[in-house]
Order: C-alpha cells, then structure tokens, then sequence
C-alpha cells in the first residue's frame, strides 16, 4: 500500500554487488537498478542462496555495494562508515530470517530483546511488550522458545523483527514450513505490518506470497526481468 | 544429571566451588583458632613468646627471676604438665595434669562453666585449689555442680587435697586436637614447691610488649646466661594445634595442589564457556547483527562468567562455613567469619573466571555473522 505522502525509501542505481559470503567472491548482480518507496509491499522473485544472501546483505545495509549508488532513506550507504551503517540498519531495517534465528535457549521475552540488547533505550521494556501484544505472544513471552509452538516462532521472529519499528522489513521465506492457515496467519501479520506504514521486501516465488504484494519483481540470472504492479 | 551438564553456568560454578570449599574452610578453620587466641590473650599491643623449656630443668623460680629481670616481659606464665590420679569421695579419673600460672585460662582459650580459674593470689598464697574439666566432674560427683569440694591429686608420688574452685569446658587450644576421653585438672603451680620434691617447668609463656624479634632475643640470651641453654623452641604464639601445623609443615605441598586445581579449573572454565560460545554462535551472531560492536559482545561473556562467579562464591562460602563449623565443633573453638575467607572467596573464583572467559569472549566477538545468521557453512 503506498500513499501519497510516500517517499523513495530504497534507491539502488546501477549497482553492482559482490557474493558477500567469500571474500574473493564474483560479482552476482551487476548495474542493478532497483527502487522501493515507504510503504510498499515488495517480492522479490528467482533470487536464491548466496546470490540472495548478498543482495540482503547490501538491501539491509550490512555491506556496501561494490559500485553503483545507494540511497537508503535519504543517507548514501556507499559513503557511511561501518559505525553508523550498523546504527542506521538496527534502527531502520527489520530482518526476518529464513530459518527465524530463533535462540531456543532463550524466552520469547529475550529474543525480541535482542535488537535491544545493550541499547541504551529508556523504553526497552515497553518496546518489547507492544510488539508482543502486536504478534499475540504477551501471554507466552515467558515461555522458553524451544517449547513453543511453530507459529509462535514465526511470530516471535516478527516481533524482534518489529520491536524497533523499522522503516522496512525484509522478510525472506516468510511463513515457510508452516501449515498452508498458519502461513496465512503470518501473511496476514506482515500485511498489518505494511498497512500501518512499514514498507515490506518478502523473498519468495510461493504464490501466496506474491498475491499479497503491491508489487512484484523477478529477477533471473543477476538481473531484473519483470516488475509487476498490482491493481 | 544431565540437566546439570546442560546448564554450563551451573557446571562452572560447581568446578569453581569444588576447590573452593577445602581451601576456604582450611583457612576459616585457621583463622577461627588465631581469632580465638587473638580475642582471648594478644590484648592491649601485648605479644606471646611461647617457650618450651623441656630438657632445661627450670624451676618456676628461675622463670620468675627472668621476668623480674627482663625489661618488656609484661607476664610469665609457667606450665609443668604430666599425668595425675583425681580422686572424689565416690570415683576416681586418670586426667591430663597441668600445673600453671595465672592467666593460663586466657592463653587457652578456656571456657568457665562454673566459678572461676586460678588467679594471681592462688598462685601467690599457694593455695590448694583445682579446675577440672566438665567430663572429669561428671565422672567424680556425678555432676559439674561441685565448687567447693574437696578431691585427692596422685602426682609424681605425691599426694595432696584440693579444692574445686571452678569447672571448664574440656577444651585447650594450646593442645590442638585433643583426646575428648582423656579428663584435665589445672591446679596453680606453686602448689608443687611443698607437695612435690622435684619438678621442672615444661613450657613458659611470656607476654611482652616489645618487638617479637628483639623479645625472643633477650629471653634466648637470658635462658644461656641462666645456664638454661637446654630450652629450645622459642616461638611467636601462632600455634594452633595441628591443623595449624600441618598447614605451616605442608606450606608447599597445599600451595602446590592449589596451584594445580587452579590451572585444572582455569582449563575446564575456558571448555565450558567455549562449548556455551560455540551452541550460541547464532545467539552472537544476531547481537553483531543488530549493530553490538565486539567489545559488547565481549562484556555478554565477562558477565556470563562473572554471574557464574558469584554464584560459587556464594555456594562456596556458605558449604566452607558449615564445614569450618563443624571442624571447630570438633576442636571446641567458636566459629568466626573470616574477612580472608571472604575477601578470597569472592576474589580467586572471579579472577579464575574472567581469565578463563578471555579467549571464549574474544572467540565469540569474531562470530562470522554472515555465517550464522544465514546458516550456510
């Protein structure tokens, strides 16, 4: 859902990006353009394992592209230092990872605390139980994550995801190894995310997932093939 | 079980507290004996010299010269000891015998259950007075409520009356651990000079009011000019039986187990933070993730450690206190809290943790984010 105060949130131009998980890697995107304005609700399609992993890398701010520009939420990523791309991503950008990074350890309390952990955030406490009470988990938030049930994971990653109340999420396979109603739960979570004004990047090519979007975009070999734009 | 090996912060504690509690009560029950002689004699800036004089052959009167003569001498206590037959109208009990000064109560650490201990006039006037033990009254009379009466002493061939001036708890400190069987009577010593032929003095005591050093000097130097050159031992009164002993005789051998525990905890510590820093490497991934640079991450171990620290501490002062009660039970000295043991009891397990945390925090602040967060390997 975009309105018309929106603005461009994300602004890649003719970017080009690194496989991040070598330090010699290739480049796996090349003069990539790429735009997301506040708001919106995005899927991005035909991007898969490390290729996917360095373009959320630099899309969330945890590595500068190689060439090319990047605005995010007007500051210019290629000219921050490591220092502030990590407070401008911590406070702007939500991630939910493909297997949640769930700590099993850990009650569903500390691990939405963890984007808090050693934040000097007076209201830290009151953070974490609005993005429970959003995610329905404020009755389970003492409970040890291991011993909760598969959506209550999912909810909790979102929660933590949320809790800072990012700019954007980035959400990569959301809802996977869920029950086809409990995806939908989920789906739905992320979309009351967007409608309250958070723009969403989901990564995906399941059809419920691509439905959901304002706007699709697949890519195929490193490269934008199609962008469609629902009505 | 299990979950014990599960919960790493537990099983740290534990391995500190395992070499805690021996260490602490050992020092706690040492510290207990020093307090006790401390509380009850080395008042007022006074010290002890204790003086075994048993091939000497002094007499109480050599000894009282040299406290007359020697400047800084403050008291002399004399001690003759042996054996003795105590007989009541009813029973009779072989007891330890000591024939002493004055103020031997306080040097002993005694414990008056009734009436009182010889004083500086019974010593003077030579009076025929007698302490014994609660044992040896219950085995006399029956009861310890017996001042007044009247028992027979067999000493050295010698036979004389005495009477119960006060009833003491069976305990001395100057023997260390002793034979809870075997009775005590005291009685003062000048009562020897006209009952028994010949006696010499086994030990002496002096308290003075000079420096340790320069007093054993001058009373070493006195005894050769005595002709007493046969006394031997001249010592501070740090003794504490033979838990003292064995700590002062086995120094090097505890200093060396303790080296050797510290190095096996400092080990097994820096294993079981590493194992907690490798089963949550995703746990400090998503910390480097969301923006915590690497010497927070370091902190979230030193914390770990220092919360695993504490928690021995604390376990292991409170078992060492129990344990050192129960000791002092046993050697019939009060129980008292050491600042030693506590000061060490906090002090060792958090500086064995911090230096074992070292390299499991620095391990854990070079997390491959990218590695854990996106599970690839």
């Amino acid at each position: 859902m975009i309105n018309q105060d929106s603005f461009i949130l994300i602004w890649m131009e003719q970017v080009s990006i690194k496989n991040s998980l070598c330090s010699d890697g290739e480049m796996v995107f090349e003069n990539l353009d790429l735009r997301v304005d506040s708001g919106e609700y995005a899927v991005i399609s035909g991007v898969y394992g490390t290729d996917k992993i360095s373009l959320i890398n630099v899309l969330g701010c945890l590595t500068t592209p190689q060439r090319g520009k990047y605005i995010f939420d007007y500051n210019d990523i290629t000219m921050l230092e490591s220092k502030n791309l990590d407070k401008l991503r911590s406070k702007n950008i939500g991630f939910m990872f493909k297997g949640l990074n769930i700590i099993d350890s850990l009650s569903v309390y500390k691990n939405i605390e963890i984007p808090l952990l050693h934040s000097d955030n007076e209201q830290k406490e009151s953070l974490i139980l609005e993005a429970a009470e959003a995610f329905g988990l404020k009755d389970i938030l003492n409970k040890k994550a291991r011993d909760i049930a598969d959506i209550d994971r999912h909810r909790t990653a979102l929660a933590r995801a949320m809790v800072l109340k990012p700019t954007v999420l980035i959400a990569d396979e959301p809802g996977e190894n869920l029950s086809k109603q409990d995806c939908a739960k989920i789906l739905d979570a992320i979309g009351e995310v967007n409608a309250k004004g958070t723009a969403v990047i989901t990564f995906s090519d399941r059809a419920e997932i691509v439905e959901r979007a304002s706007r699709h975009i697949v890519f195929e070999k490193g490269r934008i093939m199609a962008e469609e734009v629902a009505l | 079980m299990r979950k014990l090996f599960s919960n790493k912060l537990l099983l740290g504690a534990l391995c500190i507290a395992i070499g805690m509690v021996p260490l602490l009560s050992l020092i706690n029950t040492i510290e207990s004996g020093k307090a006790a002689f401390a509380e009850s004699f080395n008042k007022d800036g006074l010290r002890l010299i204790r003086v075994q004089l048993n091939e000497a052959d002094a007499t109480y009167q050599d000894l009282k010269k040299l406290e007359e003569e020697m400047p800084g001498i403050k008291a002399m206590i004399p001690i003759v000891k042996g054996a003795a037959q105590i007989s009541s109208f009813k029973s009779q009990s072989s007891v330890a015998f000591k024939a002493v000064g004055s103020g031997y109560s306080e040097f002993a650490g005694l414990d008056i259950l009734r009436g009182k201990f010889i004083s500086k006039s019974h010593v003077d006037k030579k009076e025929r007075v007698i302490v014994l033990d609660d044992l040896t009254a219950d085995k006399l009379f029956g009861t310890t409520d017996i001042l007044g009466r009247n028992v027979e002493i067999s000493y050295n061939g010698a036979e004389l009356e005495a009477s119960v001036i006060g009833v003491c708890k069976r305990m001395d400190l100057s023997e260390g651990v002793q034979d809870k069987e075997q009775g005590i009577a005291y009685i003062p010593i000048t009562t020897l000079d006209y009952n028994v032929d010949r006696y010499s003095v086994d030990e002496a005591l002096f308290l003075v009011d000079i420096h340790i050093e320069e007093a054993k000097a001058r009373v070493s130097h006195y005894l050769e000019a005595a002709g007493l050159a046969g006394a031997q031992e001249i010592t501070y009164s740090n003794q504490f039986g033979i838990i003292l002993s064995f700590f002062e005789e086995n120094r090097q051998m505890i200093l060396v187990a303790a080296a050797l525990w510290f190095f096996i905890v400092l080990i097994a510590l820096i294993n079981i933070l590493l194992v907690d820093v490798t089963q949550d490497k995703r746990y400090f991934g998503l910390l480097k993730f969301y923006g915590n640079t690497e010497k927070q991450i370091r902190r979230t171990i030193y914390a770990k450690a220092l919360t695993m620290s504490l928690a021995s501490s604390i376990f292991s002062i409170a078992i060492s206190l129990i344990t050192s009660l129960l000791i002092n039970l046993y050697l019939n000295i009060p129980l008292y809290i050491s600042v030693h043991t506590l000061t060490l009891g906090f002090l060792l397990p958090g500086v064995l943790s911090i230096m074992a945390a070292i390299y499991p925090a620095v391990k854990a602040a070079k997390t491959d984010m990218n590695k854990v967060i996106w599970q690839y390997e």
